[in-house]
């Protein structure tokens, strides 16, 4: 039998990587081990805490005999000692907090400060990593807590989900004025940002709308194009004069928005100087001038603009042809 | 004898405030968190009110009205819901509940709503 110095060269690295491999994948299920453990530990942690936050809270709301004040600091002392404790109980309060309004919605904000969780919270927004400062940024809007200039620095973040909840926040905590932060944002917002806002406006938020032509000046595009859109889908008829000077606009989106909003805003003068604008034109836009033709004009406007129609730009072509169908499905 | 109450609600949060809410206030409550255990619970058990969400798992909100008027006709109903979609509420009512309470909701205001629909019955 040989021995392991007799064996050949090419059998001892073999076994020297058939231990390696041996080795790896054992650490590997020890640490997948080690992680569940931790998880499964973790998890009985926070439903533990979860249960007392949650007793805690229902005590401090509806307790009438109590001392509220001594309630409040052995509580602080024995349960909020563990960032995983403080965690969980922001997550209790919140959740509990999405559901009542009034006095006890009042009382939940109260809360939150005799625990001095905003402490625990701008920590996290200083000094944390980005899911941790999304988070927080998030707890201050739930609880509706003010903190706009500090929340402000993070419109312009590097982390998107960063950059979302501080939207969130100025849309939920600015009672009347839900774009405020328009005017602290030094980069562009991405489409789906902006349809987040456009969302959020629609849908959640309760005060007045705000007069989108205030940010028509703006030094960001997106901003420029996201005002001139909303003056349209908001009816804010009022905007118009302010609106038509962006035909000439040197960025082909912003005058194909102004186009857009001046049709659904049945804006019939412009379509005399979009007519004369036409030769001039991108394909892009000069496609929404038909569109607006087909929108605010008659069969004349369009035969107007027919002969600097090029024969080669096929889109422009179909584009007019279409429009010109519907022209003669009318008169027929 | 306590008077006693029914919550019918699957967010756990909701439930537990509620529960506390309602024993302080003097009440004996029960808690089913979707709309089977609910039935189940009020075919075995008498009780003075209802409170219930309409968005239930397994049998819906409304199911659970309808069951409650075909069968226990003198048992009061609050309903505590997220929609204020006017639709909705007036289905509610139309089906004979006594009160509806949109969340968020004010826990005082609520125990006020249990408190004047118990001594109407």
């Amino acid at each position: 039998m040989k021995t392991w110095e007799d064996s050949e060269w090419i059998f001892k690295i073999n076994a020297a990587f058939t231990l390696l491999f041996f080795v790896l994948i054992l650490s590997f299920i020890l640490t997948l081990l080690i992680i569940r453990l931790y998880k499964n530990r973790r998890n009985r942690l926070k439903k533990i805490y979860e249960a007392s936050a949650e007793e805690f809270i229902n005590s401090y709301l509806f307790e009438e005999d109590i001392d509220r004040g001594v309630l409040v600091e052995k509580y602080e002392i024995e349960n909020l000692k563990t960032n995983l404790q403080k965690k969980v109980f922001l997550k209790s309060l919140v959740g509990i907090n999405e559901n009542f309004k009034g006095e006890s919605s009042i009382a939940l904000k109260k809360l939150f400060h005799q625990l001095n969780l905003d402490a625990f919270l701008l920590k996290n927004l200083q000094k944390g990593d980005w899911d941790k400062q999304s988070r927080a940024i998030y707890l201050l809007a739930e609880l509706s807590i003010k903190k706009n200039n500090l929340v402000a620095t993070f419109l312009n973040a590097k982390r998107m989900e960063v950059r979302e909840q501080a939207i969130y926040y100025y849309l939920k905590v600015s009672t009347g004025k839900p774009l405020e932060f328009f005017s602290r944002l030094t980069t562009d917002l991405t489409p789906w940002e902006l349809i987040y806002v456009e969302d959020s406006l629609k849908y959640y938020y309760e005060g007045s709308m705000p007069d989108f032509s205030k940010w028509l000046d703006h030094k960001l595009i997106s901003i420029v194009i996201f005002s001139i859109k909303m003056i349209a889908q908001f009816d804010q008829f009022e905007n118009i004069p302010k609106v038509i000077p962006f035909v000439d606009h040197p960025d082909e989106k912003v005058r194909k928005q102004a186009i857009k909003t001046l049709c659904k805003l049945s804006c019939h003068d412009i379509l005399g100087k979009l007519i004369d604008k036409f030769p001039k034109e991108s394909t892009v836009i000069k496609k929404e001038i038909i569109s607006a033709i087909m929108q605010l004009g008659i069969r004349v406007d369009l035969l107007a603009i027919k002969t600097h129609v090029s024969e080669n730009d096929w889109s422009t072509k179909l584009a007019f042809e279409r429009v010109e169908q519907h022209f003669n499905k009318l008169t027929a | 004898m306590k008077d006693r109450i029914l919550i019918v609600e699957d967010n756990s949060m909701v439930v537990k405030s509620l529960h506390f809410k309602l024993t302080k206030d003097g009440y004996e409550t029960v808690v089913a968190s979707d709309g089977r255990e609910a039935l189940k619970v009020l075919k075995e058990q008498t009780f003075h009110l209802l409170i219930t969400d309409l968005m239930l798992p397994f049998v819906s909100g409304i199911e659970l009205i309808e069951f409650v008027k075909n069968n226990i006709p003198d048992l009061p109903i609050i309903v505590l819901s997220t929609s204020t979609q006017e639709e909705v509420i007036m289905d509610a009512f139309n089906l004979g509940v006594e009160d509806f309470i949109t969340k968020p909701f004010s826990p005082n205001e609520l125990s006020l709503r249990v408190r004047r629909t118990l001594q109407k019955k």
